[in-house]
C-alpha cells in the first residue's frame, strides 16, 4: 500500500501509525504518566520548551513533551499550534529586570560584582561521567572534604534589595555607549506583525527569544569557525542569571496593576569592546538575550547575536544578519519544512525525470556532449572572414 | 589533613574514573612532541569529548591527563584563583583520574594548568603549564577562510595582523589587540597565546618551564619549549603596552607590580590569588619576581603614536630616484615572454578553448609597452599567466630579478609567485575592488604591500604611504579613510599608489581606466604617463582602448584569438596598421 | 661632411583591407643626407613629402628599400632596427615635429617642454631653464605656461610643438610644415628658431609650403611628384627648373 494513495487508504495507514506509538505506550505500562512527574524530572526541557513554545505554563508544556513521546521540536509544535487556540486577553506591564528574585547569578566580567555570584542550580561544574542507575558516584565527595570545603553561605549586606547588574555598573563609569532608541518603543510581537526588512531591535530580540535553541547556537558558532564572521568573537558576558517574577496587567476596572502570575526567565548580557572602525574605542556595547524557563546557551547567543546585530545596523551585513535572525531560527519553520520533504513528491520529481531523460537522448544522438560547438569548426556567425591559419580556437580537437 | 589529601586519598586507583582512554593519551602525547619541536605551530590532534564541556578546558585536561600520572603534583587555576569553581572543578576530576595529590603552591607543583593566566610564581625547567585555549587562530580576526590562515601560516605572511594594528593605531591611537595578544614564537609562527593578558605576555618569553597550549574544541595543540623567544607582535617604533594600572596596589597585599584586577568600587586586587596571600605571609622572593616584572612595557601616552606625531610630508619624502632597472646579464630586457600558451580544457557544457596561443616579448626598464585587443583576444588570460592567477599550459616567463632570469617563473609554486607580487612585480586591476581592501583605509592599504615586504616602522611606512598618496593626488587628509568611501577614480589613485609602494621592477596594468568617466580616466592615464617616465620600470599595459595604449606605450603588440597578429611601434600600428584585423580597430578608435 | 642619413629604393603601399583598395605613397624614392644639411621636401599635395618624412621616423612601415642612419656609434638601419631601439632613438637623437600638437590632457606648455628636453637626457632643472628659454623665443606667454595646452589657440600650440620639438635638439630632426598656423610676426619668431639649429649642428629634414621659407632656411631640396623623386639640388636651381610640379603652392 502507497502511503499517499487513495484517501481511504492514507486514513487507515495514518490511524494504525498512532496506534502503533498507543500500543508501546500501553505495552510499557506508561500510558497515564502524571505530567507532575514529568515536570520534576525533565525541568530542563519543560524550560526549553516553553521558551521556544512562546508560552509559559509547565503542566501544559509537560503535557506537550509526553504527548511527543520526548521529541522536543514536535512538542514546540502542538503547544504553538495550542497557542493560536488561546484568546489573548491582557498585555503584561513591562517587567524591570532589576526587580526580580534571582536563582542564580554569575557574572564572568568581573570578580566581584555587586552584589552575589550565585552558583544555584547548574551542571556546568559537573563531571560528564555517565552514571548508571544504582551505581556509586565516580568522584564521590566524601563528608571530609564536604567539611573542608564548607563555604560560608554568602550573606548578602541588603538581601531585600535589587541587586544592580553589572551594565548598569558600566554604564555609571561612562564605559557604555548610549544604545536607546525612541523609534522603537513598543515590543514587536511576531505572532501578529509581519516581517519586514529592515525590523527594529524589539522585534529581533522578540524572534530571537522564540528561537531554537540549536539553531541560535549555530547561528552564533558559524561566526566562530565558519566562512563568514557576524557575532564579535571577543566577547565577555555581564550578567547570566536565572530569575524569578511576577507578571502584572492593568486591572480592568480598578486601572491598577495586579500581579496574575509569576515566571521564570534567564537572561544574560553580553558586552563587547567597541574596536571596529567607526566605533567608540573608550566604550563597550551590550547585547541582550531573554528567555522564558532557565535555558543559558539560548539566552548568551541570543545577546551575542543581538550585540552584533546593534554593532552591524542595518548596513549590508546588517541586513544580511537580520535575514538570517528573522527567516531561519524559528523551529516550527524549519523543522517544518524539513519534514515536509517525507510528503510525497513523486508528481515533481516526475518533471525532473523527464529532463534528464531528455539530456541522455541529446547525449546519445550527439556524442560525449559539451557544447554546441564540438565536432564543428564553429557557425559561419560567429567565425570572422579573416581568421589567421592555426589560430582558431573553437576548432581544436577535443 | 589537608583538602588535597582528601581529595588524593579519595577513590583507590582501581576505581579511579577514566576520561581518556590509553590510546587517546597517546596520540595526545604524540602531538605534545610534534608541537615542542615545531615551536608556536599549532599541531591538530584528535581531541577527545571530555567530561567537561567544549571552551571549558577540555583541551587543556586531555593534555594534563596525557603527561600526568599518580606521581605528579597538580595546581589549576582559573583567573589566576585556586579557587574558583572552574579551578576546583578541573582540579576535582585530575586529582580523581591521575590520583595525583594537587597543590595550591606553584612551586610545589608538577604540572600547572591553568586559565587565563601564567603564575606570578616564576616556574622551573622541571615543571610544565598547561594553558587551555578558547580560540588557537591567531588570524581569525584578520582571516576568516581556515584554508587561507592555513596558507598564510605556512608561508609566514602575517602582514594582515601589522595591517590592522596599523588600522588601530590610525584610528584610536592604541593598539586595540587586549588579552590574547599575537605573539610571535621562535621568530617564525604567529601564535594565540591563549587569551593570558598582556601582563604575561613578555613573562613566556624565554621562560624555563615547558608551555603546552591547547584548544580541545578546535583540535589543536602547540607550544614554546623553554628557552624560546616570544615576541609580542608590534611595529619597531610603536612601544607594545602591558595592562598597569599606575599608583593602584592591591587592597589585600599591597603589591603593585603584579596583574590586578578592579573591584567594583574601583580599588584593586591581586589575581595571582596564592601570590597574594604569600605575599602576605612573606613567602616569596622578591628578587626573583622582580626579573619578571614587565617593566619595559609600562604604557607611556608620550611613546603613543599620538604623542610621537611625527609630521608628514608629502611626495617630495619620495626623492628623485636615481634608481636604474635591472635587467638579465647581458640582456636588455627585465620581463621577457617566451611561447606562452594557456588552453582551458574542456568539461562538460564547455569546450576546450585555447585562449594564448604561443604569446612571446620581452620588456626593458624605462619601457611601456602596449598589448591591444579585444574582449575574448586572450590578453586578460595572457595578463592572468603573468601575475600568476592563472597556471599556463606551456611556456617560459623570465625576469630580471629572479634569479637573473634563468628561472622561469611559471614553475615557480604559489608561495614564490606570491612573494614575486609583493615586490618584484605589481598589478593594477580594471577593478580596484581586485587590488585593494575596500574596508580599510588608503593608508592601510600601502601598509598591506609594506609590512608584506618587511616594513616594521610605522613612521616608515606611514610616510611612505602619505608620499604615495600624495604623488597619485589622494588628499591627504582622506589617508585614513576607509577606501570603500572613495570614488572610483579615487580608489583607481589608491590602488596605483599601492602598486608602487615597494618600488617594483615590472608593472602591469590590466585596463587601467576602463570603468572610470571619461574625464576621471584622463587623469588617471595622465598620472600614469608621469609615473612611467619618473621611473626606470617596466611596463605592461593591456587594454582594448587604443587611446590607452597610445598615451602609455611606445610600441605594442595587437593580440587576436589568442595570438599576436601584428606588433610595432605604437604610432606606427595606429597610422599605418596592416593587419585587416588592426586596421577595424584603429577605425572603431577613430569613431 | 658625412653622411647622417641614406635613403634607397623606398617603396610604400597602403593595403585598405575594409574596402580592398590599395594607395601607393613612395616609389624607388632615393636620397642622402649630410650632416648639418637643412633638406627640404618640396612638392604639391599628395606628392607624398608627409608619407616620406613619416617612413623615415617609422611611423609608416616602409614595404621595401633602406633608411640607413649613421651617428658617432655607427651606422643603423631603421626599417629593420627593433621597435625597442628605434623608440630609444626617437627619445634622444631623432626628432619628429608633426603639423600638430598632440599634447596630452592637462598638461602645460613648460611641462611639456621640460619633459621634452628630460627625455633628451637633461636633469629637471637645466630641462626647465631651456623650457622657459625656448618658449620666450618663440613669443609664449608667460601667463600661458602652466595653461592646458588644450585652452591655447592653433598657432600657440604650433609654437609649443615647435619648442617641444627642438629644445635641446637631437641630431636629426624632421619638421613636418613647422610654422604653417602662423601669422607673420610669429612666423618670424618660429624660423629665427629653426635657423639657430644649424649652429647647433642639428641636421634638418623638413616639409614647407613656401617657397620663400625654402630659400631662407635649407641648403638643398628634394622636389616629389606622385610618390617619385623628380629633382634633388640647390634651392635655387631646383625650385626655378621645377616651377610647373609647385604650382600648386606658389598660388
Amino acid at each position: 500500500m502507497s502511503y499517499a494513495g487513495t484517501s481511504k487508504g492514507g486514513t487507515s495507514a495514518i490511524l494504525a501509525a498512532e496506534d502503533l506509538i498507543r500500543v508501546e505506550r500501553a505495552e510499557a505500562g506508561l500510558d497515564s504518566v502524571d505530567t507532575g512527574q514529568v515536570r520534576a524530572l525533565f525541568g530542563a526541557s519543560i524550560d526549553r520548551l516553553m521558551g521556544e513554545a512562546g508560552l509559559y505554563d509547565e503542566d501544559t508544556a509537560a503535557a506537550a513533551l509526553l504527548q511527543a513521546g520526548g521529541d522536543l521540536p514536535e512538542a514546540t509544535h502542538l503547544l504553538r499550534a495550542h497557542r493560536s487556540t488561546l484568546p489573548r486577553l491582557a498585555v503584561s506591564e513591562p517587567i524591570d529586570p532589576d526587580q526580580v528574585q534571582l536563582l542564580r547569578r554569575v557574572v564572568p566580567a568581573t570578580r566581584e560584582p555587586e552584589g552575589p555570584q550565585l552558583l544555584g542550580n547548574t551542571r556546568d561544574y559537573s563531571a560528564r561521567l555517565l552514571r548508571r542507575p544504582g551505581a556509586p558516584d565516580p568522584l564521590p565527595v566524601s563528608d571530609q572534604l564536604r567539611h573542608a570545603q564548607q563555604e560560608q553561605p554568602v550573606a548578602l549586606p541588603h538581601p531585600d534589595e535589587p541587586v544592580r547588574r553589572f551594565s548598569a555598573w558600566m554604564r555609571a563609569q561612562d564605559r557604555m555607549v548610549d544604545r536607546v532608541d525612541p523609534t522603537d518603543p513598543e515590543p514587536f510581537d511576531p505572532a501578529y506583525q509581519p516581517v519586514v526588512l529592515p525590523v527594529s531591535r524589539s522585534a529581533l530580540l522578540s524572534a530571537m527569544a522564540v528561537a531554537e535553541t540549536g539553531g541560535l547556537i549555530n547561528m552564533w558558532y558559524r561566526s566562530i569557525l565558519g566562512p563568514d564572521g557576524y557575532a564579535d568573537e571577543d566577547v565577555t558576558l555581564g550578567d547570566v542569571r536565572h530569575v524569578r517574577a511576577e507578571v502584572r496587567v492593568t486591572h480592568p476596572h480598578t486601572g491598577e496593576p495586579v500581579a496574575i502570575a509569576r515566571i521564570r526567565f534567564t537572561d544574560c548580557e553580553a558586552i563587547s569592546h567597541l574596536d571596529e572602525r567607526g566605533e567608540d574605542p573608550a566604550r563597550f556595547d551590550v547585547g541582550y538575550g531573554i528567555a522564558l524557563g532557565h535555558n543559558e546557551r539560548k539566552t548568551i547567543a541570543m545577546a551575542t547575536l543581538d550585540l552584533a546585530a546593534q554593532r552591524y545596523g542595518n548596513g549590508e551585513e546588517g541586513l544580511k544578519l537580520q535575514q538570517l535572525l528573522m527567516m531561519t531560527t524559528d523551529p516550527l519553520a524549519s523543522n517544518g519544512f524539513l519534514e515536509h520533504l517525507k510528503l510525497p513528491h513523486y508528481v515533481t520529481f516526475r518533471s525532473q525525470l523527464d529532463r534528464a531523460e531528455a539530456a541522455r537522448q541529446e547525449q546519445r544522438e550527439h556524442g560525449g556532449g559539451t557544447g554546441l560547438l564540438i565536432g564543428t569548426t564553429g557557425p559561419a556567425d560567429i567565425e570572422s572572414a579573416d581568421t589567421p591559419a592555426g589560430t582558431d580556437r573553437e576548432g581544436l580537437p577535443v | 589533613m589537608s583538602i588535597d589529601d582528601v581529595l588524593h586519598s579519595a577513590v583507590p586507583p582501581q576505581d579511579r574514573p577514566v576520561v581518556l582512554d590509553e590510546q587517546g593519551q597517546r596520540e595526545v602525547r604524540r602531538a605534545i612532541l610534534a608541537a615542542i619541536a615545531v615551536p608556536g605551530h599549532q599541531v591538530p590532534f584528535g581531541s577527545r569529548e571530555m567530561p567537561v564541556a567544549r571552551g571549558w578546558g577540555s583541551g587543556g585536561l586531555q593534555v594534563t591527563v596525557a603527561i600526568g600520572g599518580s606521581q605528579d603534583r597538580i595546581k589549576v587555576i582559573d583567573q589566576g584563583d585556586d579557587q574558583g569553581v572552574n579551578a576546583v572543578n578541573l582540579r576535582r576530576l585530575i586529582a580523581g583520574t591521575l590520583g595525583a595529590e594537587t597543590t595550591e603552591d606553584t612551586r610545589d607543583c608538577t604540572i600547572t594548568q591553568s586559565r587565563h593566566r601564567i603564575p606570578e610564581q616564576a616556574m622551573t625547567d622541571e615543571q610544565v603549564l598547561v594553558l587551555q585555549v578558547p580560540v588557537s587562530e591567531p588570524l581569525r580576526p584578520v582571516e576568516k577562510s581556515i584554508a587561507a590562515c592555513e596558507r598564510m601560516h605556512a608561508e609566514a605572511d602575517y602582514s594582515r595582523i601589522w595591517v590592522a594594528m596599523y588600522e588601530d593605531l590610525v584610528t584610536g591611537g592604541v593598539v586595540n589587540a587586549s588579552s590574547g595578544y599575537p605573539v610571535l614564537v621562535n621568530d617564525r609562527y604567529l601564535m594565540a597565546p591563549s587569551p593570558i593578558p598582556r601582563w604575561d605576555v613578555p613573562r613566556l618569553d624565554q621562560g624555563d618551564r615547558l608551555t603546552i597550549l591547547c584548544h580541545g574544541r578546535d583540535k589543536k595543540v602547540y607550544a614554546v619549549p623553554p628557552h624560546t623567544s616570544v615576541r609580542p607582535i608590534t611595529f619597531d617604533d610603536v612601544p607594545f603596552e602591558v595592562e598597569y594600572a599606575r599608583d593602584q596596589r592591591c587592597i589585600r597585599c599591597g603589591s603593585t607590580d603584579v596583574y590586578l584586577v578592579e573591584t567594583r568600587e574601583g580599588t584593586y586586587l591581586c589575581s595571582d590569588v596564592e601570590w597574594c596571600a604569600r605575599v602576605r605571609t612573606g613567602d616569596v622572593d622578591v628578587a626573583e619576581h622582580e626579573r619578571q616584572i614587565p617593566r619595559a612595557y609600562y604604557p607611556d601616552p608620550a611613546k603613543r603614536v599620538r604623542g610621537v606625531g611625527i609630521r608628514l610630508q608629502g611626495r617630495s619624502a619620495l626623492g628623485h630616484s636615481e634608481h636604474t632597472g635591472r635587467t638579465a646579464p647581458g640582456e636588455e630586457w627585465a620581463l621577457q615572454v617566451t611561447d606562452l600558451v594557456k588552453v582551458f580544457p574542456g568539461r562538460l557544457g564547455s569546450s576546450p578553448v585555447r585562449a594564448v596561443t604561443g604569446v612571446s616579448f620581452d620588456v626593458a626598464p624605462g619601457e611601456a609597452l602596449g598589448v591591444i585587443g579585444e574582449s575574448g583576444s586572450g590578453k586578460s588570460t595572457m595578463m592572468n599567466c603573468l601575475i600568476g592567477n592563472e597556471r599556463a599550459t606551456a611556456g617560459t616567463v623570465r625576469l630580471a630579478a629572479v634569479d637573473d632570469g634563468r628561472t622561469n617563473v611559471l614553475d615557480l609554486d604559489d608561495a614564490a609567485r606570491r612573494r614575486l607580487r609583493l615586490d618584484v612585480m605589481s598589478v593594477v586591476h580594471q577593478d580596484p575592488a581586485a587590488g585593494l581592501d575596500l574596508r580599510i583605509s588608503a593608508g592601510g592599504n600601502i601598509a598591506d604591500r609594506l609590512t608584506a615586504a618587511g616594513w616594521r616602522s610605522f613612521w616608515d611606512i606611514r610616510q611612505r604611504a602619505a608620499a604615495l598618496l600624495d604623488r597619485v593626488e589622494v588628499p591627504l587628509h582622506r589617508m585614513d579613510d576607509v577606501v570603500g568611501q572613495f570614488s572610483g577614480g579615487m580608489r583607481q589613485r589608491v590602488q596605483i599608489a599601492r602598486a608602487l609602494a615597494t618600488d617594483p621592477e615590472v608593472l602591469l596594468l590590466d585596463e587601467p581606466t576602463t570603468g572610470l568617466d571619461a574625464s576621471v580616466a584622463a587623469g588617471v592615464l595622465d598620472l600614469l604617463r608621469e609615473l612611467i617616465a619618473e621611473r626606470e620600470i617596466a611596463v605592461v599595459v593591456v587594454s582594448h582602448d587604443f587611446q590607452v595604449i597610445q598615451a602609455l606605450t611606445d610600441r605594442a603588440l595587437v593580440m587576436h584569438r589568442g595570438a599576436v597578429i601584428e606588433q610595432g611601434l605604437t604610432d606606427q600600428l595606429f597610422a599605418d596598421p596592416h593587419h585587416a584585423y588592426t586596421q577595424r580597430l584603429v577605425a572603431a578608435a577613430h569613431v | 661632411m658625412t653622411e647622417i642619413l641614406r635613403v634607397e629604393h623606398l617603396n610604400k603601399t597602403f593595403h585598405l583591407h575594409a574596402i580592398d583598395r590599395t594607395v601607393v605613397s613612395l616609389r624607388d624614392v632615393s636620397f642622402t643626407v649630410r650632416r648639418g644639411d637643412h633638406l627640404a621636401l618640396a612638392g604639391s599635395s599628395g606628392a607624398g613629402k608627409s608619407s616620406l618624412l613619416r617612413c623615415l621616423y617609422r611611423t609608416y612601415l616602409p614595404d621595401s628599400g633602406t633608411v640607413r642612419l649613421t651617428l658617432a656609434d655607427g651606422p643603423r638601419e631603421l626599417t629593420t632596427l627593433s621597435d625597442r631601439h628605434m623608440a630609444r632613438l626617437r627619445g634622444r637623437e631623432f626628432g619628429y615635429v608633426s603639423q600638430f600638437l598632440q599634447a596630452p590632457p592637462r598638461v602645460g606648455p613648460l611641462e611639456l617642454v621640460t619633459q621634452a628636453a628630460r627625455r633628451r637626457g637633461l636633469r629637471h632643472d637645466p630641462a626647465v631653464a631651456v623650457a622657459k628659454d625656448s618658449l620666450t623665443r618663440l613669443g609664449i606667454d608667460e601667463a600661458l605656461w602652466d595653461m592646458d595646452c588644450a585652452v591655447l589657440s592653433g598657432g600657440e600650440r604650433q609654437r609649443v610643438n615647435l619648442a617641444a620639438g627642438t629644445v635641446s635638439p637631437p641630431q636629426l630632426l624632421l619638421l613636418d610644415e613647422p610654422v604653417s598656423a602662423l601669422d607673420p610676426a610669429n612666423r618670424e619668431k618660429a624660423l629665427a628658431l629653426i635657423e639657430t639649429l644649424r649652429a647647433q649642428d642639428v641636421t634638418v629634414v623638413a616639409v614647407y609650403h613656401d617657397m620663400q621659407i625654402i630659400r631662407r632656411l635649407a641648403n638643398r631640396v628634394l622636389v616629389l611628384a606622385d610618390g617619385r623623386t623628380i629633382a634633388e639640388g640647390n634651392p635655387t636651381d631646383v625650385l626655378g627648373q621645377h616651377i610647373d610640379a609647385l604650382e600648386e603652392v606658389s598660388l
